[in-house]
């Protein structure tokens, strides 16, 4: 069985954004993988361990930015391949679900492909749900447990205030959840061999759709207001006195 | 301008988030809601109250559950018939499967989490955050039926007036079945996290209660009642930090932070939360934020707009008594 995890880089959460010019730039800030990929690499990992299934790390990105992908080796994959585009910012969700979905049935025999529920820098959160779209495949999605049997996989969706159990086969595409389990980390040597694994190239305009960038048209970056007000501290002998202050504040604000 | 909305339920009602999309539509021009199933009777009615004109009531079966595909199948060609300029929806996770999937169907522009609308002509404009809301990028979207969705709380909700009436279609649900639903179970009643107007949110001091010295699952769970009690008061929802979440005291769908919910209420109170950047992330954008925290040195005060150094234990059972008294 092969399944496919898509996988993105991103900066880190930590890095500093600076606006300048229009162009927002993080200093030497480090790529990580996407964190909501990690369970999705998780996922697929616990799927190999139990069903013997081979999983292939799957990304987007300019050539030689391999760093989310050698991180999803690292963690077990069993091998990685990058789609390359010149230019990632020309490239809308859309853009990005057609060509994932063109690498999958170049790759052939597929039964599952797996996400992160959305990425951390555009978090857009959709190219999941329309690449089964492309495909024709199923959708399950914010998945936190999976269970294959034969063909058909039983899963657990946990929506914002319900969970459901859900019923549906392969081939699918699945979005985890955080439900899944802790990403496993990296052993010494998954992390040498990432280092030296080759990593599969297909340019995206081998694969057709070529991102166009005409759907969505960058206008303007902006940088969120500034908080001007630095903490006020209340202060008191009592619980009750510190209690009854905040109150007052939050009526001074009318808050309340 | 033609709009369309898609609007949630949530016990026959039309949810705050949807009822925001509507009011954002209206500003924009004519609108029509399409709204699903059963739950539609009374909500359709509330629909033309907030301003639709039209209303296409989704016929699913009895009890049917959403599953994006089977609800695209029917919504996309009814979209292809009405050609609206743009469709709105609230960020849940359900609409932006469905969002999604019929970007593909219409071969449609589309942004999620949106949190700013303009035109400019007859170009539309959105503007969404990205780096978890260290950033905004404005987009102007480009040719075809436009497709965003708007984050809870970032549009106002337009006045229910007395109006309920107006033309209503009937949308068919195809017979295709990709997804089949075979349980599910619904956290009682309670505010929904990411429209709440209040969110109580506890962190790892939740753990730690000086009177339980060293029963941290116990603390946790006094802890968890002290954020409810104060939740109920003000009806807001409870979250929490990561910490809380991975050691099982939460759901994840609780979690506020970079893996977790980006939510901006009118009042967010962080008890126990010492601040990492991931939890600061999910939270900063809140109106008004008030730290508890025994530390005076943790970072959380540094986006605190109210700092409080104490034991939340007796802070938190105080607040409570307090505002009881005063909201009477």
């Amino acid at each position: 069985m092969k399944i496919i995890v898509c996988v993105k880089q991103v900066v880190d959460s930590e890095a500093t954004i600076h606006l300048a010019q229009d162009t927002i730039s993080w200093g030497d800030s480090p790529f990580i993988l996407n964190p909501f990929d990690e369970y999705a690499v998780e996922a697929g990992l616990k799927l190999k361990d139990l069903h013997n299934a081979e999983v292939i790390a799957l990304g987007i990105g300019k050539p030689g930015e391999t760093d989310a992908l050698r991180r999803a080796l690292a963690m077990g994959a069993d091998s990685a391949m990058q789609i390359t585009v010149e230019d990632p910012s020309k490239m809308d969700t859309l853009s990005a679900a057609r060509l994932v979905s063109a690498a999958i049935e170049k790759i052939g025999d597929v039964q599952l492909v797996l996400f992160g529920r959305q990425s951390l820098d555009s978090g857009s959160g959709i190219v999941a749900a329309q690449t089964a779209r492309t495909l024709g495949w199923p959708l399950l999605g914010y998945i936190g447990k999976i269970d294959l049997e034969g063909d058909s996989i039983m899963a657990e969706r946990f929506l914002e205030e319900k969970k459901l159990t859900i019923k549906s086969h392969m081939p699918a595409a699945i979005s985890v959840v955080q439900s899944i389990g802790e990403p496993r980390y990296p052993s010494f040597i998954g992390i040498k061999r990432a280092q030296k694994a080759e990593i599969q190239v297909m340019p995206a305009a081998e694969l057709g759709n070529y991102p166009d960038g005409s759907r969505l048209l960058h206008d303007s970056f902006a940088l969120p207001l500034k908080k001007t007000t630095t903490c006020e501290f209340i202060t008191g002998d009592s619980s009750s006195e510190l209690a009854e202050k905040t109150v007052q504040k939050m009526m001074e604000r009318k808050i309340l | 301008m033609k709009c369309m909305v898609y609007l949630e339920t949530l016990g026959g009602k039309i949810t705050p988030p949807s009822a925001e999309a509507l009011g954002a539509a209206k500003q924009l021009g004519e609108t029509m809601a399409v709204i699903s199933g059963l739950s539609a009777s009374s909500a359709t009615g509330d629909a033309f109250g907030y301003g639709a004109t039209a209303v296409a009531v989704l016929n699913t079966l009895q009890n049917e559950e959403f599953v994006a595909e089977h609800f695209c199948e029917a919504i996309a060609p009814f979209i292809r018939d009405q050609k609206p300029d743009l469709v709105l929806f609230p960020n849940s996770f359900e609409c932006r499967e469905l969002a999604g999937m019929l970007s593909v169907d219409l071969d449609s522009p589309i942004a999620t989490d949106v949190v700013r609308i303009e035109t400019r002509g007859e170009t539309i404009l959105v503007e969404r955050p990205i780096y978890e809301g260290k950033a905004f990028e404005k987009i102007a979207l480009g040719e075809g039926i436009k497709l965003v969705t708007l984050r809870a709380r970032a549009f106002n909700q337009p006045e229910l007036s007395a109006a309920s009436n107006g033309t209503i279609f009937g949308i068919d649900m195809a017979a295709k079945r990709m997804v089949e639903v075979l349980a599910k179970s619904e956290a009682q009643g309670g505010v929904s996290l990411s429209s709440a107007k209040v969110v109580i949110s506890g962190g790892r001091g939740i753990t730690n209660c000086k009177q339980l010295a060293g029963d941290e699952t116990a603390s946790a769970k006094r802890g968890l009642i002290l954020l409810e009690e104060l939740a109920e008061t003000m009806g807001g929802a409870v979250a929490g930090s990561r910490a809380i979440v991975d050691a099982g005291y939460l759901p994840y769908s609780h979690q506020v932070g970079q893996t977790g919910k980006l939510v901006s209420p009118d009042v967010y109170i962080a008890a126990g939360i010492s601040g990492s950047i991931q939890h600061i992330v999910g939270m900063r954008s809140s109106k008004l934020i008030i730290a508890v925290n025994k530390d005076p040195e943790a970072p959380i005060f540094e986006v605190a707009d109210l700092g409080v150094v104490a034991d939340l234990f007796e802070y938190l059972p105080a607040l409570n008594e307090d505002l009881k008294k005063k909201l009477g």
